[in-house]
């Protein structure tokens, strides 16, 4: 993927993006990895490839094979080792039918709130690739939201732990006032639910910086 | 006392385990959906002769393919001979998944 030049244009996130905040971090917090198979891409709309890219072909060769969700029409790549998707930010009420994406031979599913992860991202170099992911505050804050979203009670507290483990890590490295920053755009009735969240988990260290 | 950790973890257990099954019945259709056999040359009399073999009720058997056949079939066959290698090993890498995780979930509760 790499190679094609898909990683340059796809923003990795969900779980597997804890171990890359932890290299990020210089791996000065050893944080929980708890994660499933899921790797997920965000695709911004505005994103162009140069090329177009057969994706389920070009992993073929690694034995993936493609899963459609009748009658969505969703595409995931899967491998007993890796279910990889493609996501979209689902703007306003949107359609919730799959998004398009020709140049690389897939379909994308649209979801909400996932501007906030689009909108900060960094890089980071990891086994020498560069991979974009969202800022640690914008990915530690976005999953604090979705928590409070969730109706599956397990999935709400994975999130909540990846949440909370990543914006303690932000604090612990001085993210203080990136913290205040993004948090000041986002909805209130999300600052609401956030605060309230962190107050119920006595999250005093991030409530601080919040509070401050 | 159940932890919100422990929650957690066997949320990721389950969701791992649901997706193995998924994955194998998938792997299993794509593995049905590959031509059966191989697509083999036999040499006799300095001649080359192109035949399927299949095994059938315990039986090998030889579909005759004729002297020459076309470079899409003798593709088509090494393509699915790398597919069906592939695909038995994602499916047996899948029955050991299942297995470890319906064990893990078992422990003391039920699933």
């Amino acid at each position: 993927m790499n190679d094609a030049g898909v990683l340059s244009k796809v923003i990795l996130i969900g779980s597997w993006c804890l171990p890359l905040y932890k290299e990020y971090y210089s791996g000065e917090n050893a944080m929980s990895a708890l994660r499933t198979r899921d790797i997920d891409f965000l695709v911004s709309q505005k994103t162009k490839f140069e090329e177009k890219v057969n994706l389920p072909k070009m992993l073929e060769d690694m034995g993936f094979i493609e899963e459609y969700k009748y009658p969505e029409g969703l595409v995931k790549l899967i491998h007993p080792e890796l279910i990889m998707e493609f996501l979209v930010h689902k703007k306003g009420r949107g359609s919730s039918k799959p998004f398009p994406l020709p140049f690389l031979s897939m379909n994308a599913q649209r979801l909400r709130f996932l501007d906030l992860l689009e909108e900060n991202t960094i890089e980071v170099i990891f086994n020498g690739i560069k991979i974009i992911v969202p800022h640690p505050v914008n990915f530690g804050l976005h999953k604090l939201i979705i928590s409070n979203r969730r109706k599956n009670e397990e999935k709400s507290i994975k999130d909540l732990q990846a949440g909370l483990s990543v914006l303690n890590l932000c604090v612990e490295n001085k993210e203080e006032e990136k913290i205040q920053e993004v948090f000041k755009h986002i909805l209130q009735k999300q600052q609401k639910g956030i605060i309230e969240l962190l107050a119920h988990e006595k999250a005093y260290k991030i409530l601080d910086v919040i509070n401050r | 006392m159940v932890t919100g950790v422990t929650m957690a973890i066997k949320g990721v257990l389950k969701e791992e385990l649901d997706n193995s099954i998924r994955m194998q019945k998938r792997y299993e259709e794509e593995l049905s959906k590959l031509p059966s056999g191989s697509l083999i040359k036999k040499k006799i009399k300095g001649h080359d002769y192109y035949y399927i073999v299949l095994r059938e009720d315990g039986n090998v058997k030889f579909i005759y393919q004729g002297k020459d056949v076309s470079k899409d079939l003798i593709k088509e066959y090494a393509r699915a001979k790398d597919l069906r290698k592939k695909y038995r090993n994602a499916l047996s890498q899948l029955k050991k998944q299942i297995k470890f995780l319906k064990g893990s979930l078992r422990g003391k509760e039920s699933i």
